[in-house]
């Protein structure tokens, strides 16, 4: 009996029981770069030992010098007009950077002080492969979604080009532009920041600043009896104001005199004065006199 | 005090005129004799608008508030002809029932301003409360502040004036009864009993014998 029921609620566990969902293996596939070759460690030491001097670092003259000319003068004017610099690092297409010098300490090292710099690895003939490393003052404004864009409508661009020159060019140049973006992302996070020190500023500083700047305006010997002439000013307006209050309080009872009655009347016989507004010609000092109508004059 | 027909001077405790014999009975034949039922502010004859009504009942309110024992109260409409107008103060202020005005306080502590827009007349009637503090005077004087709004069809802001120089009157006759009760009493209240008029005429003969003695003392030194 015990295992029937043992069986049963097996079952009823089996049958309860979610069923087991296909966990997909993520199965990571080493990179195939047998194709591309480590950079000798002397070659590697020309690219990184040094803070680069100029804009376009390419000790192999994978470009030409008419053609390095050309883009390091479109880096020139990139830098003169932009806050961010633009740092090229020219490889051969299949070439590999070792990972010491790809070593994030690299930008770290050379341009985590000054002018916010973009470091491009450029494989020449191959732009896919183009990395990218932002100075620490750029990675903090820059979202990873701006810096995926930068880079891939800058590949677009250097596709379209056919030649291996060319398409550095087109590269250069669109990522020249969306620099752009980049500045105003570091501005936007540096406005803000101003702006939030200035209300700050305004909000502690300016009621200080503005008592000292009345205090000030008054001559100093002036100072003391400005001061009780205020207190006493402020205490008279007080002093109005409450008495004005209590006015508006106040009530009036007159004292019950009892008056005789007279024509008849109940509850008035007091007849006050009649004033006719009919023409302007008779104003109401000619009416002060109260008479009949038949003793009026016409 | 004035006969509201004749307006002729007439005696405190007089039961008719005793030039033209008017009493509330005449006033009675020619407006009814049975009491009529109407709010503080009527405007019968369709002078003032809504929000200046409001204006009005809220300065209205005002006295009344401050003056716990007096309420104003206005009347517009057609009273026929301009010498009827004092007559028909007198008569609404004895037969009116005004609605919206507290039991304690009876008509003979109302105020009541009647203006007439076809005769272009306007005046003003007062409770035997305040008999001894308001005169004719005091009540032209209140109603001449509305006659340049008046002549310009501006009822409501003629009236708001006088309603305003009527409060300050009150304030200042009810401080100057304050301060002498007495004088009042003496001008406007109900005469004595014979035995106090005696009194009064021997208080003033031992004053006077008693300064005619200090007078003939004075002499014989």
């Amino acid at each position: 009996m015990k295992l029937w029921v043992i069986i049963f609620l097996l079952g009823l566990q089996s049958a309860w029981a979610t069923p087991e969902t296909e966990v997909p293996v993520v199965v990571e596939v080493p990179e195939v770069d047998s194709q591309y070759q480590e950079i000798e460690s002397a070659l590697a030491d020309k690219y990184f030992t040094k803070k680069p001097i100029r804009f376009l670092i390419d000790p192999q003259a994978l470009i030409s010098v008419q053609q390095r000319k050309g883009i390091e003068t479109l880096l020139d004017n990139h830098a003169a007009d932009s806050t961010i610099d633009l740092y090229l690092f020219v490889f051969g297409e299949n070439q590999k950077i070792p990972a010491d010098d790809l070593n994030k300490d690299f930008v770290d090292r050379h341009f985590s002080q000054g002018k916010p710099v973009v470091v491009l690895y450029y494989y020449y003939g191959n732009p896919n492969r183009t990395q990218m490393e932002l100075s620490p003052s750029i990675a903090k404004a820059v979202s990873t979604s701006e810096r995926e864009r930068s880079v891939q409508s800058s590949l677009i661009r250097a596709m379209r080009a056919n030649g291996s020159f060319e398409q550095l060019e087109e590269f250069v140049m669109q990522f020249s532009i969306r620099t752009y973006w980049m500045e105003r992302m570091m501005d936007e996070v540096s406005g803000k920041v101003q702006v939030e020190l200035a209300v700050e500023k305004v909000a502690i500083v300016s009621p200080k600043k503005k008592r000292t700047d009345l205090l000030e305006m008054i001559p100093e010997k002036y100072r003391e009896p400005a001061s009780i002439a205020a207190a006493a000013l402020g205490s008279i307006v007080v002093l109005c104001g409450l008495v004005i209050w209590l006015k508006s309080r106040a009530r009036y009872r007159f004292p019950e005199i009892e008056v005789e009655a007279r024509l008849g009347g109940s509850h008035a016989a007091g007849i006050g004065a009649v004033v006719n507004f009919a023409s302007p010609a008779v104003s109401p000092a000619n009416q002060r006199e109260q008479v009949p109508e038949y003793l009026r004059r016409a | 005090m004035k006969c509201p027909r004749c307006v002729q001077q007439i005696h405190r405790a007089a039961a008719a005129c005793p030039h033209c014999g008017f009493s509330l009975s005449d006033a009675d034949q020619l407006f009814g004799n049975e009491e009529i039922k109407l709010r503080s502010l009527t405007d019968a004859a369709g002078i003032f608008r809504r929000h200046e009504r409001d204006l009005l009942e809220e300065v209205m309110d005002r006295i009344a508030h401050a003056f716990p024992q007096v309420f104003v109260a206005i009347y517009t409409g057609s009273m026929g002809e301009s010498g009827q107008l004092r007559q028909f103060g007198f008569w609404l202020l004895n037969r009116g029932v005004f609605e919206d005005v507290p039991i304690e306080k009876p008509n003979e502590n109302g105020i009541l301003i009647v203006i007439d827009p076809d005769t272009k007349t306007a005046g003003m009637t007062h409770g035997y409360l305040l008999d001894p503090y308001l005169d004719e005077k005091d009540s032209f004087d209140c109603l001449s502040r509305a006659h340049a709004y008046w002549l310009e069809g501006r009822y409501a802001e003629g009236a708001l004036r006088s309603l305003r120089a009527l409060e300050q009157l009150l304030k200042k006759r009810c401080r100057q009864a304050r301060r002498d009760p007495e004088k009042y009493e003496r001008k406007y209240g109900k005469s004595g009993s014979v035995r106090d008029v005696v009194k009064k005429l021997r208080q003033h003969d031992s004053k006077k014998s008693s300064t005619h003695k200090n007078a003939e003392m004075e002499v014989e030194r």
